[in-house]
């Protein structure tokens, strides 16, 4: 009895199967339109560049803007580029020059760290404005996640 | 409902049945991690394991499916993964058990349809996790896709699943 019923079941694929999957499909679409709308609305802008040094903050810039500077001390000299909305350490003297292999970072919470010469650049949000980060921190939670990766994954 | 009654006795067969799919269960959930080629994003995947679950669903009784669920998130949860691994997976689990559950009652939906009911809560479980976890809506941010993947996986799951399920025979 129980047998003949799984059969039926799982003989044909009814056209309400079809209909949930489209379904799903247009909420699909319409969550990422609505995700793009909102994001449209604030864009990059208010990524800013963190530039800490020694553990205290040596600048802020604005991720936007395209820009080249120096840190530089009687030790070391480190040359951080910022340009088309990413941020990369162009050249520095440290011995193992692990900074400067990171490459570009772009999205929030990335970070490049030059630990011999004790910096660390980081992109932020925007500080005081704890509203944005819900709609403008697109990736913010992709560090988290990529530790919770495994956890997802299985 | 004759059949429940007889459902309902705890006899050896069923008992062995439900710890085989257990096992099941986990072996495909090992295999799948077994897989080199993973997608960059997290939470899609195929989820071979889901196909015991999606199975389970037309052989078992209610309790013994949410039985096989628990033995395998839990089990895998504590090989595999640690405490967090294992609060992601109980709520995907049993957010697209319940889905699966009120979809196979509707009568509208095939396996497949059932299957992609689950697939799709599964990723919303996992997400709602994330967002109270990580406590921030940018995890929001992967729900369309999330939502898409799990569908397809779904469907995928549901095929498979239509395919093994009428070569299960269980003898009295």
């Amino acid at each position: 009895m129980k047998k003949e019923q799984n059969e039926i079941y799982a003989n044909n694929v009814k056209k309400y199967d079809v209909l949930l999957v489209i379904i799903i499909f247009v909420i699909a679409m319409l969550t990422a339109v609505a995700i793009h709308f909102i994001k449209d609305n604030h864009g990059d802008s208010q990524k800013l560049v963190v530039v800490t040094l020694n553990n205290k903050e040596y600048g802020k810039y604005p991720l936007s803007e395209d820009r080249v500077f120096d840190i530089f001390d009687d030790n070391y000299c480190n040359t951080i580029v910022i340009a088309d909305n990413q941020v990369f350490m162009k050249e520095a003297d440290c011995p193992d020059k692990y900074c400067v292999k990171t490459g570009a970072i772009k999205n929030i919470n990335e970070s490049i760290i030059c630990l011999p010469n004790r910096i660390v650049v980081e992109i932020c949000t925007d500080t005081g404005e704890d509203e944005l980060e819900g709609t403008e921190a697109a990736d913010a939670g992709e560090d988290e996640l990529d530790a919770n990766v495994d956890a997802i994954s299985r | 409902m004759s059949e429940n009654k007889e459902e309902n006795r705890l006899t050896a067969a069923r008992i062995a049945r439900v710890g085989l799919f257990s096992a099941l269960a986990m072996i495909f959930g090992y295999l799948e991690m077994l897989i080199p080629v993973q997608p960059g994003i997290p939470g899609i995947k195929l989820g071979l394991a889901n196909i015991i679950i999606v199975i389970s669903m037309y052989l078992f009784s209610t309790g013994e499916v949410v039985f096989i669920l628990i033995v395998r998130n839990v089990l895998s949860g504590f090989l595999f993964g640690n405490v967090v691994t294992l609060i992601y997976c109980l709520a995907g689990g049993f957010l697209s058990f319940l889905g699966m559950y009120f979809a196979k009652r509707t009568g509208l939906f095939s396996i497949v349809g059932v299957s992609a009911t689950g697939g799709v809560l599964h990723n919303v479980g996992q997400l709602l996790v994330a967002l109270i976890l990580i406590n921030n809506n940018a995890v929001l941010y992967y729900l369309p896709v999330l939502l898409i993947s799990g569908s397809i996986s779904g469907v995928v799951i549901g095929f498979i699943s239509k395919l093994i399920l009428p070569r299960i025979k269980f003898r009295q």
